[in-house]
């Protein structure tokens, strides 16, 4: 465990960069499929391993994804998606999102750890008719299909996929700041579910774990690339004769960015190991902290860059305020950096923080 | 093998470290009975074979690398032991020594400072020369039988308790600033020593003003030649100043989980948007500390994580201490119920100054990314 990994795969790093080259906008779906068809949405799921312990061997070549900010529903979609239906057994479906031909999301009492369902799931003949509502789901207007968590009249809890369209399904889109992240609520009235699993709580658990640590993956990468851009800039840019840069309020203000980012990067590949080693009992103390770690250095840093760049951060063009929108929605849409700070609280004070 | 050297480990400390010890807090505004209990600690340390991780084995230390010297490391950070009172002797002194020093000086030295029959101190900061160390103005001059020495060191951690001191003096007032220097031992037991205690904020007496004035440094104390001063406080000096403030950054845990049990729910739930960020910062603070001293254990150098880890634990600390003061009230500030946090407060306002201060390390860390030069 304390040897240290340098966990960069350049191989996977660099095919990364390839698939992500021209990206920051709005869902595209032949995009998409090019991103599938390089594997790139089933990138956890190789071999034997499992999807966290994928990661941890990943984790540097994942910030990849922040580095080009993720398209669409991708992380959520290879570190959530993919492994919960895999473990519910609904191949078909899984594959098809693998090849980029369904775009599937998940709501956000899915992937989060401590929701309770909104969505009732009765029994009508040999289908499940679902009803109740979810609000605020990522990626919603731009997907085919989208997961919703749902109680049975039994009490068990369930994955169901429903059609993003549908007879008794009502979806009300909007935007996010962030053109990479459409959302909309849902509201589902006696919809009839595609295809529902059970929903192993353990499975769950794991699944919200990797998700959680991709996100960071995310931030941490968005923050370096920050910082590299950042110092470039700092290091052209001209005034009073002297480069930016060279002055000791631009230089600490960097030294700060790097200093939250490593130090995030730091407690994102712990987690990412101890999690690896106990995917089935998540570290939730260690995924929390990181999770605010990276989520607040991300937000911090894409602040500061766009600060460090003067009128020139401020400007569409210059596409810095790509990486802030991000770091806003994915630390609260996404990845809710509260609602882990609060779980940390609890944890400190002997209630259990993540329920299980 | 390192869970071989973890239980034995642990086992020297379930019976060799008092309860009482492990929570400094209790026994920090007492700087005296601190220093004491500092001593014993590291006689008892050295007594079971435990006082020097680093140190190579031909010199009486455990020579530890790798998941050994990290397990060391978390073992003694996760029981709350002190620092033992000659750590800054043996993390900086004890290996120029060993590699720079004369047989002569390795035996008589290196033992007894392990020992702590023999108690050090640093003389290197002065009055005009603190980040700028190289600026430094005592001077030794060659006389009968050594050097004398004359000059003002101040800042220097147990002044009061120590018999030697290792100090940096300028031997050569012509040579440009970082080669004129020498490193050399110094007898504080002598006429032309003056030690006076500089009361800190927290009202403690832990550092000291040292005046010398024609202070004898005997012939066979000089380590090394004159003028390698700096090249051989350099030495082991970056990697050690890592290590210790890195231990100091895993040792907040523990903090921050009696923190939780001095507030309780109820006061945590007061501040617990930044109880929550703080939590969150002090195991970033854990994990870059601990990837720092994986580094070092494995010898790779830690580069710019040693400064990061500096920096964000220093500041980490500050934020918990004042997120438990805040969240506990005015009972925090109550001496007989606070039992040592509120000193722990004052203390840490040093903690982003010694060791280099928050704007040293962060004028290095942009000097790792490239920035261009300024004049500071």
């Amino acid at each position: 465990m304390t040897s240290v990994r340098d966990y960069d795969d350049r191989a996977v790093a660099d095919g990364l960069n390839d698939a992500l080259a021209r990206n920051g906008g709005p869902f595209d779906r032949a995009a998409w499929r090019q991103l599938a068809a390089g594997g790139w949405l089933h990138m956890l799921a190789g071999g034997a391993a499992t999807p966290a312990e994928e990661l941890a061997r990943l984790i540097s070549p994942m910030e990849r994804w922040g580095t080009a900010l993720a398209p669409g529903p991708a992380l959520l979609t290879l570190a959530w998606i993919l492994p919960v239906l895999r473990a519910g057994q609904a191949e078909q479906l899984a594959d098809d999102i693998a090849r980029g031909v369904v775009v599937v999301t998940a709501t956000r009492e899915l992937t989060s750890v401590d929701a309770d369902p909104e969505i009732r799931a009765v029994r009508d003949a040999r289908r499940w008719r679902l009803s109740g509502q979810a609000r605020l789901v990522p990626w919603l207007p731009d997907a085919d299909t989208v997961l919703v968590l749902a109680s049975t009249a039994g009490g068990t809890r369930v994955v169901a996929a429903v059609p993003a369209a549908g007879a008794g399904v009502r979806s009300t889109p909007d935007e996010t700041i962030d053109p990479g992240v459409s959302i909309g609520d849902l509201v589902l009235d006696g919809a009839l579910a595609d295809l529902v699993i059970e929903a192993d709580a353990a499975v769950l658990r794991a699944a919200a774990a990797t998700y959680s640590l991709a996100l960071d993956a995310q931030a941490v990468g968005g923050a370096a690339e920050l910082i590299a851009r950042t110092v470039r800039y700092v290091t052209d840019r001209h005034q009073f004769g002297q480069p930016v840069g060279s002055f000791q309020a631009v230089k600490h203000r960097l030294a700060d960015m790097v200093t939250v980012t490593e130090a995030a990067r730091a407690l994102l590949w712990l987690a990412a190991d101890r999690l690896a080693s106990q995917p089935l009992d998540p570290p939730w103390e260690d995924i929390d902290a990181s999770r605010v770690s990276c989520g607040d250095a991300f937000r911090k840093v894409a602040a500061d860059a766009i600060q460090c760049y003067g009128g020139m951060g401020f400007t569409w063009e210059e596409g810095i305020h790509l990486y802030y929108r991000r770091a806003l929605v994915a630390g609260s849409v996404l990845g809710d950096v509260e609602a882990a700070a609060r779980r940390l609280v609890r944890h400190g004070t002997g209630r259990s923080g993540v329920k299980t | 093998v390192s869970s071989t050297l973890r239980l034995a480990l642990r086992q020297f400390l379930a019976e060799n470290l008092p309860s009482e010890w492990s929570d400094t807090r209790s026994v920090a505004s007492d700087y005296d009975s601190l220093a004491l209990v500092r001593r014993e600690w590291g006689q008892r340390l050295f007594a079971g074979g435990w006082a020097a991780p680093v140190l190579s084995r031909a010199v009486g230390g455990l020579g530890l690398v790798g998941d050994d010297l990290v397990a060391y490391f978390e073992e003694m950070a996760a029981s709350g032991a002190p620092e033992v009172l000659n750590s800054n002797a043996i993390g900086i002194l004890a290996p120029v020594l060993a590699a720079y020093g004369s047989a002569e000086q390795r035996g008589r030295v290196i033992p007894a400072m392990l020992a702590h029959d023999v108690l050090w101190c640093q003389g290197f900061s002065e009055p005009d020369a603190g980040s700028d160390l190289a600026d430094l103005r005592t001077r030794a001059v060659s006389a009968v039988g050594g050097w004398r020495v004359r000059g003002q060191k101040v800042w220097t951690s147990n002044a009061l308790h120590a018999d030697y001191c290792y100090l940096l003096a300028r031997t050569d007032p012509a040579a440009s600033a970082h080669v004129g220097l020498s490193l050399m031992m110094l007898d504080m037991r002598q006429p032309g020593v003056e030690v006076r205690p500089l009361r800190n904020m927290a009202g403690t007496d832990e550092f000291c003003e040292v005046f010398l004035d024609d202070a004898l440094v005997r012939s066979e104390d000089l380590i090394g030649e004159p003028g390698d001063g700096w090249r051989l406080a350099s030495f082991a000096l970056e990697q050690e100043r890592a290590s210790m403030l890195g231990q100091r950054a895993l040792r907040m845990s523990r903090e921050l989980a009696d923190a939780y049990v001095l507030l309780g729910a109820e006061r945590a739930a007061r501040v617990e948007r930044e109880l929550g960020r703080v939590h969150a910062a002090v195991r970033a603070s854990e994990a870059a500390a601990r990837r720092t001293l994986t580094l070092i254990a494995l010898g790779r150098s830690p580069g710019v994580l040693a400064q990061v880890t500096k920096l964000h634990w220093s500041l980490t600390h500050q934020r918990l201490l004042d997120v438990v003061a805040d969240g506990v009230g005015p009972e925090f500030f109550a001496d007989g119920r606070s039992r040592g946090w509120a000193h722990a407060m004052l203390f840490s306002r040093g903690e982003t100054i010694y060791g280099g201060t928050s704007e040293i390390q962060r004028n290095l860390i942009a000097r790792s990314l490239g920035l261009p030069r300024s004049r500071r």
